[in-house]
């Protein structure tokens, strides 16, 4: 019984909250830097805690009822402040509530195992150990103390992990949701542990003390339960799911940076294969859609898959599906191509006569390999351009994301640019490709979104013009008849009609029904047409017109 | 987050052949890699010179006060005052050469993350499969390789000098069990230390100086240290050696981990402009 006893204490206060941890962090993917800092809290607290309580003491006189509020009070102020200012401060990772429990089992973890070395250091003679050092002496008076009050010690211990663990959420919550009152809930309960604890053992014995250790422990960690929730995961998971099917699939993305909506519920797919252009004025979200997409950045809501990752899974591996031309070239400048496709491709995993056969390949047909050891910054825009895309490309990703690719390039180097784009679009990439340079979206794309925040459209260059534009079809005469806008207005299927010097616009329905029957109907009144022509409004009219109906009146 | 476990040593290669081709190319960076441990070591042996050529003052023993405040009861041992002055300037020289792996790393690491979040090319590092803990623990190593090689090789001339030029009992004053501990264990874990919290730092600032002057601040409990020998309040033995390598991986293990924690992908990209 004894060994039990003492094989149990043993792990409930060294290698209890260490093993719990491990077991955790292998099911749910923490890292140890937020166990870290909860050790981390720890011991800042502490810094605070035992000078204060050494200066304190012996100031509060010996009236126990004066002198244990008083002291109790210290370990709720300075452990939940040392909590606050890690998770304000540092861990800004920690956002889940699994997250919150990995630094509470680090804070609760770290207390009992220097409180079971110190008691065994103690023990040992090891250490003389001074009154001030209170955790040691109470853990050598529990070492020493018979089973019964060494089994309430470790259920002690338990309670204490767990009030930890139950202050960190309330902590996180405060910190995360902005709300102080969780921070006090956090230092009250503590507090309660600490002294109604103590009361209720010093009035009815260890068993009556340990059982309200467990009770106020648990308190905690049902107002987590009972409030109502509003993480991010919670909203995360009313979502719906992409379709991982797709080459890029998001919805409702939604990204904000303080008061500023970058991205506001796109929901999209894009097929395995395709090229769609994302257009948008400056400030629209183009670059913060692309950065979220590659995994860069965290949605602050909705999902999203590229390549079959989910965004915000993931993303080491997520990232090492994709090729990414970033706004600026991005390489190392005083480096060679050779060296910076070299760097590149092996930490994308490509290596030996593989990667060396991609660089030569690449580099050549970007017309590059005579210059492959000459330093990039001595390269045009347009060659480092180039060369950036062969570093997206030398691990053949299937999605590519080419951001504003032929921004700053002359005519000649966008056209080369525009050109190698096109191939790459043969070759079965999944591409995204962000441009203000609307005529290359209208030859390259298949579809194209319009972005301002929110995606405005979507469609094929064709569909947009029907949408903004309706069906148009214009109409030439040698001779026209006088009552050429009334016959034309009256004739089924024709929506609108009027008279565009020298031509007449008529905006149509149907078009396959009605500009045969407009054409009749006018050769029928006497017309004598020159030409009818299908209307063609740029891509450059459609955006315009769709960005102006989006803007305040 | 994936944690060092899963860190590709792969990738950790190719990081730190990066950063080599990196240094290279940049004169300055080299220079100042160069120039800091000449300095030092010039320092330190120019220290040791001018102690070697004391010569011993008639009647003035090692145990006088004056040494005795300054060397504690080793001053006991010293046949006489040369003999204590030697211990104590070569001390200081040690002291000196230690300071590289305090000064270089952090120096290095703070310069080496600004520069690629100037020049964006950290940007296309982040979108490769490169977990953060490999971008840092790559940093580190190598900005602590840059700081600790020449340490090891100014200690290495350093020890040449002093056995060519002392006498066996103050070379063994000075080649202990304690200093070799300090060498080859605490300079390198001071250096992961100091190099740690330049990349926390660098990773938030957007100078090369601010993160430069904000990571030196970490050398200053070296200084007191320095300061603490020099003045005869402590000695270092075995013992204290240990307990400090101890506690310094303790404390590297943590700025490693707040080192990758600090480092987030967002506020790099989103807030650097």
């Amino acid at each position: 019984m004894k060994i039990a006893v003492g094989v149990l204490q043993a792990f409930a206060m060294v290698g209890g909250p260490l093993a719990l941890a491990m077991l955790l962090r292998k099911k749910w993917r923490v890292s140890w830097s937020l166990f870290g800092f909860g050790a981390l809290a720890f011991f800042l607290s502490k810094v605070v805690q035992l000078p204060l309580g050494s200066w304190l003491g012996p100031k509060l006189g010996t009236n126990m009822w004066v002198r244990l509020p008083i002291i109790f009070l210290l370990a709720p102020l300075c452990e939940e402040g040392a909590r606050w200012i890690c998770f304000r401060y540092f861990a800004k990772r920690a956002k889940s509530w699994r997250e919150g429990l990995f630094v509470g089992l680090g804070h609760g973890g770290f207390e009992s195992m220097i409180l079971g070395v110190l008691g065994a250091v103690a023990l040992a003679g090891a250490m003389t150990v001074p009154e001030s050092a209170a955790e040691a002496t109470y853990a050598k008076a529990l070492l020493e103390a018979p089973p019964l009050l060494r089994l309430m010690a470790v259920l002690e211990r338990v309670a204490a992990v767990m009030l930890h663990l139950g202050a960190s959420l309330l902590v996180l919550r405060a910190v995360r949701d902005k709300r102080p009152i969780f921070l006090l809930a956090a230092m009250g309960l503590h507090y309660l542990f600490n002294g109604a604890g103590v009361t209720v053992g010093l009035k009815f014995g260890p068993i009556a003390a340990t059982a309200v250790f467990l009770v106020v422990a648990a308190l905690p960690l049902a107002i987590i339960l009972l409030s109502k929730p509003a993480s991010d995961e919670a909203s995360d998971q009313q979502a719906p799911a992409p379709d991982i099917e797709m080459g890029i699939s998001c919805r409702d993305l939604t990204r904000q940076f303080g008061d500023r909506m970058a991205l506001n519920k796109v929901s999209l797919d894009i097929a395995k294969g395709e090229l769609f252009a994302l257009l948008g004025p400056n400030g629209a979200g183009k670059t913060t859609m692309v950065r979220t997409l590659c995994g860069l950045i965290p949605p602050t809501s909705g999902r999203a898959s590229v390549a079959g990752y989910e965004v915000g899974v993931d993303d080491d591996s997520l990232r090492g599906a994709v090729g990414a031309l970033t706004e600026v070239p991005a390489l190392y400048e005083q480096l060679s191509p050779m060296t910076n496709l070299q760097i590149f491709g092996q930490l994308e995993g490509v290596y030996g006569e593989t990667l060396t056969g991609r660089i030569e390949k690449l580099l050549r047909g970007f017309e590059l390999w005579e210059r492959r050891d000459d330093p990039v910054g001595s390269f045009s825009k347009g060659m480092r351009q180039k060369v950036s895309i062969a570093r997206a490309l030398l691990h053949e990703p299937p999605v590519l994301f080419l951001d504003e690719p032929t921004s700053g390039l002359d005519p000649s180097a966008a056209h080369d640019l525009s050109k190698l784009i096109q191939e790459l679009k043969t070759q079965g990439h999944t591409i995204l490709l962000t441009t203000h340079r609307l005529e290359e979206a209208e030859s390259l794309a298949e579809r194209v979104g319009i972005l301002k925040g929110e995606l405005l459209a979507v469609d094929t260059v064709e569909g947009l013009r029907t949408r903004v534009y309706g069906q148009r079809v214009r109409v030439r005469f040698v001779e026209a008849p006088d009552n050429l806008l009334e016959l034309v207005n009256a004739t089924e299927g024709v929506a609108e009609a009027s008279w565009d010097d020298p031509e007449l616009v008529a905006d149509v329905e149907r078009p396959d029904e009605s500009i045969p029957e407009l054409v009749r109907t006018l050769v029928e009144a006497g017309a004598a047409i020159r030409s009818v022509d299908d209307s063609k409004e740029s891509l450059e009219d459609v955006y315009l017109e769709l960005i102006r109906e989006e803007e305040p009146a | 987050m994936k944690d060092v476990s899963s860190a590709s040593w792969a990738r950790v290669r190719t990081l730190l052949f990066k950063e080599w081709c990196e240094m290279r190319k940049n004169k300055t960076l080299i220079g100042s890699a160069i120039a800091m441990p000449l300095v030092m070591a010039g320092s330190a042996i120019a220290l040791l010179l001018m102690a070697a050529a004391t010569k011993p003052k008639p009647g003035a023993g090692g145990d006088s006060s004056e040494w005795k405040m300054l060397l504690g009861d080793r001053a006991e041992l010293f046949s006489d005052g040369a003999q204590a002055m030697q211990v104590y300037m070569g001390e200081m020289g040690l002291m000196l050469i230690l300071l590289l792996p305090a000064i270089v790393p952090p120096l290095l690491a703070a310069t080496t993350i600004v520069r690629e979040k100037q020049n964006r090319s950290i940007e296309a590092l982040l979108i490769t499969p490169v977990t953060t803990w490999e971008l840092v623990l790559s940093k580190l190593m190598f900005c602590t390789a840059v700081g600790v090689i020449p340490t090891y090789l100014s200690v290495l001339a350093y020890y040449i000098v002093a056995g060519l030029k002392l006498s066996a009992f103050v070379f063994g004053m000075l080649a202990t069990p304690a200093w070799l501990i300090v060498v080859v264990l605490l300079g390198p874990l001071l250096g992961v230390c100091a190099g740690g919290f330049a990349i926390a730092i660098s990773a938030r600032v957007k100078e090369v100086q601010n993160a430069q002057q904000l990571a030196m601040m970490v050398c200053m409990p070296l200084l007191g240290i320095m300061a603490l020998q020099s003045t005869g309040l402590a000695t270092l033995t075995t013992g204290g050696a240990l307990v400090g390598a101890a506690l310094l991986v303790l404390v590297d293990a943590l700025v490693l981990a707040m080192s990758v924690s600090l480092f987030e992908r967002e506020t790099i990209l989103t807030r650097w402009k």
